[in-house]
């Protein structure tokens, strides 16, 4: 089964608490080609503007199946194109191009899933990726095979010997 | 026959040859709805018929009446359309016409009875497609107790009721009846019911024509 991997730098943002019981909340804030990322340490601060935190959390490859083509083609198709970027305890868990396995992700309110743009050169990666290997599956309609008549009735007309339970 | 199914419609001025129709249908429904008990089976016995093919059935059967046992024709009953699980027939328009009981034909004769004005009567437990109501309605509607011609949307009163409930698979059920492994009294009851209907079936014809 083909699969590609892509690199992509990832920077999260952590901003200060809104209340005193609150903690810091590290999210993924963007994505950037992992050819241009910056020589840094996974967890560096990159920023720090009036406590909210740029931090660099290091090159993360998101993996490509054939199988997921057709919804690649719906991520791609959908305005802008998003990898959807999965932490949990402030690491990350994974990468994906899969919409609906994105979303799936986000159903689980113990983990912080973003939905971020992805460089345009990932973009077209991922366009050529499934260009390349989706199969068009049409949609089939199953309906019964045949409709009963006053011929073919599913039970019989007179009830077999065998069956009956009354002996004469 | 157009014209004396018309005269037909009309409440209380059923023709002889519309009240001769509903007294089959009566026979027939008697004999569907429940085994003949001995007094029946005694007024059956006097049957006579001419000598076309309606006539000697109706002749085979007062001879097979003279010499039936009330109780043989209850087991025979019980056997054809009882039965343990099911009986060895299933006299409802619905089995016949979709290979299941209840289905659309029993929700579209239900509609067609209350267009009518009928309804099952109190204490009948069986579908309203069962043969038996649906002679009973039949010899209703030819003996001008009740009006079919509040039915519209193609069906056109008495003709347009037999086209729609029991051309399609009468003639069916009546030559299953005959061919049935149990049926012995009610083989001539079916020899009766086949003949009436090919008989229905082109009156009936004649009058949607």
């Amino acid at each position: 089964m083909p699969r590609k991997l892509i690199e992509l730098g990832l920077i999260g943002r952590s901003a200060p608490p809104l209340s005193r019981w609150a903690e810091r909340e590290l999210r993924p804030f963007a994505l950037l080609p992992a050819e241009g990322a910056p020589a840094l340490d996974p967890g560096a601060v990159m920023h720090d503007a009036a406590g909210v935190q740029t931090i660099w959390l290091g090159v993360h490859g998101v993996s490509l199946h054939s199988g997921d083509a057709s919804n690649y083609i719906d991520n791609l198709a959908a305005g802008t194109p998003r990898l959807w970027v999965a932490m949990s305890d402030g690491a990350v868990q994974m990468l994906t191009a899969d919409p609906y396995e994105g979303e799936a992700l986000a159903t689980d309110p113990g983990r912080i899933v973003e939905a971020l743009a992805m460089p345009p050169e990932t973009a077209a990666e991922l366009a050529e990726f499934a260009r390349a290997h989706h199969v068009h599956e049409p949609f089939v309609k199953r309906r019964k095979d045949r409709q009963p008549d006053g011929d073919t009735p599913r039970a019989p007309r007179i009830l077999p010997p065998d069956q009956n339970w009354i002996r004469k | 026959m157009t014209q004396a199914t018309a005269v037909a419609l009309a409440p209380g001025l059923a023709s002889e040859e519309d009240q001769q129709r509903a007294q089959i249908y009566t026979l027939l429904a008697r004999l569907l709805v429940a085994p003949p008990d001995g007094d029946a089976l005694g007024q059956l016995a006097g049957l006579e018929g001419d000598d076309t093919a309606l006539g000697r059935a109706f002749t085979a059967l007062g001879r097979a009446a003279a010499k039936a046992d009330a109780k043989a024709v209850e087991r025979e009953y019980f056997a054809l359309f009882i039965g343990v699980g099911r009986g060895e027939l299933l006299p409802f328009a619905s089995f016949y016409l979709t290979g299941f009981l209840n289905e659309r034909p029993l929700a579209e004769l239900r509609g067609d009875l209350a267009a009518i004005g009928l309804a099952r009567a109190e204490g009948r437990f069986e579908p309203e497609d069962h043969i038996a109501t649906l002679c009973e309605v039949m010899a209703q509607l030819a003996s001008g107790e009740a009006d079919a011609a509040a039915l519209g949307c193609g069906a056109q009163g008495e003709a347009g009721f037999f086209a729609r409930h029991l051309e399609p698979w009468a003639g069916m059920f009546f030559d299953d009846l005959d061919r049935a492994s149990g049926s012995d009294f009610y083989r001539h009851v079916a020899a009766i019911g086949a003949a009436f209907m090919a008989i229905e079936t082109r009156a009936a014809k004649m009058a949607r024509d």
